[in-house]
């Protein structure tokens, strides 16, 4: 059984993508990976079939996936939503977390890039 | 009719050539056996359950036989087979009622794939069902068998089965496997406990079952909602301690103490998700069965 924890904040690990991502690069997620996202209180839980797994997320990176999920968005987009909800008024604030979550997500598959605006 | 409603030559004339049919919970189970030692057992601990109609579709067909006639003279053994398969070694035949117990826990975790099978104990009171997921030796039979004991419902002791088709607990309630010193423990709590024989040097140390109530099984049809799930943790000389856990924590350990959670793929994930979006979470440390019994009483009555 495949059970894998992240604490996405927390982690120390670099992840090297292939594509450095900008504000305006619109991530999705991959066709091949079929994933079941959940909100449950303040932790979400998501499900990829194709590998059987199952991760443990913590807010807010859980909200990313989510949103990420539902439809193709760019990290500037992310970045706004994230916004609204944790009230926070600088984006400079919230957009190196939202690439360096996402890189993440891309490094373990759970993301891809579908496109880079130049 | 029920199991009961045979005389003992009877059962052992039934289990020895055709087979005896009862059910338990959803599942209708055919036991073959030739051992007077298991039919006095089955006597026991099953005469409250209702015996199949002729005809009936039958889910499990298992047999607890000795292997050969030679062995018989000779630290008699006993072997568990379903559908002639026989996935364990065989054991003395003194342990032919655990044997039968643990196999139709194993037929069950690697057949019912209609039901998210935690490995858990299950109780219910008011309507409420508390989930006591656990590794053995971690307390939820003690647990389980002290509450059902005070009156609450026994679903299961070993085996949560959560109905992929609408996220109910299903009851399938059998004798409580109690272990080691939780014997002498349960029979100190509660001297009207009907236990069985203490079987010493098994697998799992020494063992007796406890009677499921009669009231648990006629109920066995009532499904479930799950009010909370609890990782109960016996520990000496602690006081009474319910922690909260986060869902997330929760659904990861519960996924980790599921037997089929990984066959199921994502309808196993919703069901969990499902049944854990629902309930509250708790760690639960205990040392004492009464402050035990009378915390998930409140935690029951409070909601």
């Amino acid at each position: 059984m495949a059970l894998c924890r992240l604490i996405l904040v927390r982690s120390a690990k670099s992840y090297k993508t292939g594509d450095s991502l900008l504000p305006e690069t619109v991530v999705k997620i991959p066709s091949a990976c079929c994933l079941y996202v959940r909100t449950l209180g303040n932790d979400c839980v998501a499900f990829e079939s194709a590998s059987s797994t199952t991760h443990l997320i913590e807010q807010p990176a859980g909200l990313l996936l989510e949103w990420v999920n539902s439809e193709p968005l760019s990290i500037m987009k992310l970045s706004d939503r994230l916004i609204e909800i944790v009230t926070i008024e600088h984006r400079e604030d919230v957009i190196p977390f939202v690439i360096s979550t996402v890189q993440k997500f891309v490094a373990m598959g759970l993301m891809e890039i579908e496109k880079t605006v130049a | 009719m029920k199991v009961a409603s045979l005389t003992s030559s009877e059962l052992a004339a039934r289990l020895s050539r055709v087979g005896l049919c009862f059910s338990i919970g959803d599942f209708d189970i055919c036991l073959k056996s030739p051992l007077k030692s298991l039919a006095d057992a089955v006597l026991f601990f099953y005469g409250d359950y209702e015996l199949c109609e002729d005809g009936k579709f039958i889910d499990f067909r298992v047999e607890v036989a000795p292997p050969g006639v030679i062995r018989h003279w000779f630290r008699p053994q006993v072997n568990f087979s379903f559908d002639g398969l026989k996935p364990f070694k065989p054991l003395p035949q003194v342990q032919a009622f655990a044997m039968f117990e643990w196999g139709l826990n194993w037929v069950i975790a690697n057949n019912a794939h209609q039901f998210l099978v935690i490995h858990a104990a299950v109780v219910e009171r008011h309507g409420r069902a508390l989930v006591f997921p656990g590794s053995p030796g971690s307390g939820k039979s003690t647990l389980c068998a002290a509450l059902v004991t005070r009156g609450w419902r026994l679903l299961s002791d070993e085996m949560a089965l959560v109905s992929l088709a609408n996220g109910l607990v299903t009851p399938f309630p059998r004798p409580v496997s109690l272990k080691n010193a939780s014997i002498d423990i349960i029979r100190s709590y509660a001297s009207d406990a009907v236990i069985g024989d203490v079987i010493h040097n098994t697998a799992k140390g020494t063992v007796a079952h406890m009677r499921a109530p009669s009231s648990s099984v006629e109920a066995c049809g009532r499904q479930a909602v799950t009010a909370a799930v609890i990782f109960p943790r016996w520990q000496a000389n602690s006081a009474s301690s319910l922690i909260e856990l986060s869902k997330g924590q929760t659904l990861m350990k519960v996924a980790e103490n599921s037997f089929n959670y990984n066959v199921l793929g994502v309808s196993g994930f919703k069901a969990l998700a499902d049944m854990i979006e629902c309930s509250k979470c708790f760690s639960y440390s205990y040392e004492l069965l009464d402050d035990a019994v009378t915390a998930m009483e409140e935690l029951v009555q409070n909601g």
